[in-house]
This record gives C-alpha cells, sequence and structure tokens, in this order.
C-alpha cells in the first residue's frame, strides 16, 4: 500500500518539485500551501510522513510542527522540515518543537527520497 | 516536465519581487516599513536563496543570501529603516528581476556593482551582530 506524504511549502515550484519526485516513485502526496492550510489534513487520516518548509506565512513550520505533535495519532509521525535555513539554532529549537530530521534546500530529489526512506524504515 | 516547474518558479519569483517592491516604496513613503513587510522581504529572498541554484538560478543567491541575512534581523529587531536601505533593497530587487528573465548565468550589471551591494548588507549583519555581543 503506497505511502501517504503531506508536503507544506509556501512555494508553488518546489510543492511542484516535491509532489512530482514522490509521487513519481509511487507515494500518495498532499499538498499544504502553508501551516494553516495543512491543518485540514490533520483529521486522523493516516500520513506516514509529514515535510514541512519552516518560513511560512500564516502558520510557519514550527507552529506546524508543534500543532501536529499534540495530536494522539500524530505525535510519532516522522516530520522532516525542508528549509533553507542552516542555523544550528534553529534545529535545535525544530528538534525540541518534535522534529525528525532536517533537509537543506537546494536539493536533490535523490536525497529527499533517501530521507524519507530512512525515516519510514 | 521540469521545464514547466521552472516556468513556475521564475512567474512566482517575480511576482514576489513585484510585491515587495511595491510594499517597500509604498510603506517607505508613510511611516516607515511594517514588521509584515519586512518578514515578508526576507522570506522573498529566503526562498530564493534556496529555490534559485534547483531552477538554474545560483547566480541569485549571490544577493539574495546578504539581503535575507539583513532583513531576518530587521524584522527582530526596533531598528528604523532608512531611505539608503530602502533604496539598496530596491536595488537588489531589480537586479534579481532581470536575471530571472535573461539567460545569461550571470548577475546583470559589473561584478563591482554587486560586490558593493552585498558588502553593503553584510556589513548591516556584522554591524547587528556586533551590538549583540
Amino acid at each position: 500500500m503506497a505511502k501517504t506524504v503531506l508536503i507544506v511549502d509556501d512555494s508553488e515550484s518546489i510543492r511542484e518539485v516535491v509532489n512530482f519526485t514522490l509521487q513519481n516513485e509511487g507515494y500518495d502526496v498532499l499538498v499544504g500551501v502553508d501551516g494553516e492550510d495543512a491543518l485540514q489534513f490533520l483529521d486522523g487520516r493516516t500520513l506516514d510522513i509529514v515535510i514541512t518548509d519552516l518560513h511560512m506565512p500564516n502558520l510557519d513550520g514550527l507552529g506546524l510542527i508543534r500543532k501536529i505533535r499534540e495530536i494522539e495519532a500524530y505525535q510519532h509521525i516522522p516530520i522532516l522540515f525542508l528549509t533553507t535555513e542552516s542555523q544550528a539554532s534553529k534545529k535545535m529549537e525544530a528538534k525540541q518543537a518534535g522534529a525528525t530530521g532536517w533537509i537543506i534546500k537546494p536539493f536533490v530529489p535523490a536525497k529527499l527520497l533517501s530521507a524519507i526512506s530512512r525515516v519510514l524504515r | 516536465m521540469i521545464e514547466e516547474i521552472k516556468k513556475i518558479f521564475i512567474e512566482e519569483t517575480d511576482t514576489d519581487l513585484k510585491i515587495i517592491r511595491a510594499e517597500l516604496v509604498k510603506e517607505s513613503a508613510s511611516s516607515g516599513l511594517s514588521i509584515s513587510v519586512l518578514e515578508k522581504v526576507f522570506r522573498t529572498m529566503h526562498t530564493i536563496k534556496g529555490s534559485a541554484p534547483m531552477f538554474g538560478f545560483p547566480h541569485l543567491t549571490k544577493i539574495a543570501n546578504p539581503v535575507a541575512r539583513a532583513f531576518e534581523i530587521f524584522s527582530k529587531s526596533d531598528n528604523c529603516i532608512g531611505a539608503q536601505v530602502i533604496e539598496k533593497t530596491t536595488n537588489a530587487i531589480d537586479i534579481l528581476q532581470e536575471a530571472l528573465h535573461s539567460d545569461e548565468e550571470h548577475l546583470p550589471g559589473s561584478a563591482e556593482e554587486h560586490l558593493m551591494m552585498v558588502d553593503y548588507f553584510n556589513d548591516i549583519c556584522k554591524t547587528n551582530q556586533e551590538a549583540d555581543d
């Protein structure tokens, strides 16, 4: 059965690249345009992994992760940040909020797929 | 498919740059820049920094990176943003927009001009870092 990925990014081109990459690998993909928009998918449905940007309007990546971890069904779901941000302090903050991992933009699709496979194992 | 996504990148980046340029000019004429505009400029430049290399525009990061860092600082501080910062930022936006619509694999204008621009924004970051220390 295909794994379901929720991707959240305010950049349309990034959403398209990630969506294209994941669908080609057989993942089912749900898409949020920012943290606020992504909340609609946290309705108890099966999600296998969340991939989110950090800096977004309305609700940013950190805020989204905190919301996700408040929901029992998603307390242990892997959450990867896909972001340009590389500051150690931000990574620490993300980890404390409940992030599983971090992928730096710009990224190559193979690296994204490899990171996803690792956390889904 | 990747070419189609590249077109999306060019369009959305161009639109975002137009928006922040208009807001910078509009707000600077009134009571100064709001946090919302500062954050928007930061996010736009930050996005360009991470996305541009993926779509064949790595040279955009040369300017987007220091501008993003400076506006991250501005959005978190109480400092008033002067007319010179606004002028330099709109110049940076103009260069980025021109580069987006060019087939050249380098920024328009002279290397000296780019260096001065990068130094200007890097100095802002350095000054704020020293003030924090």
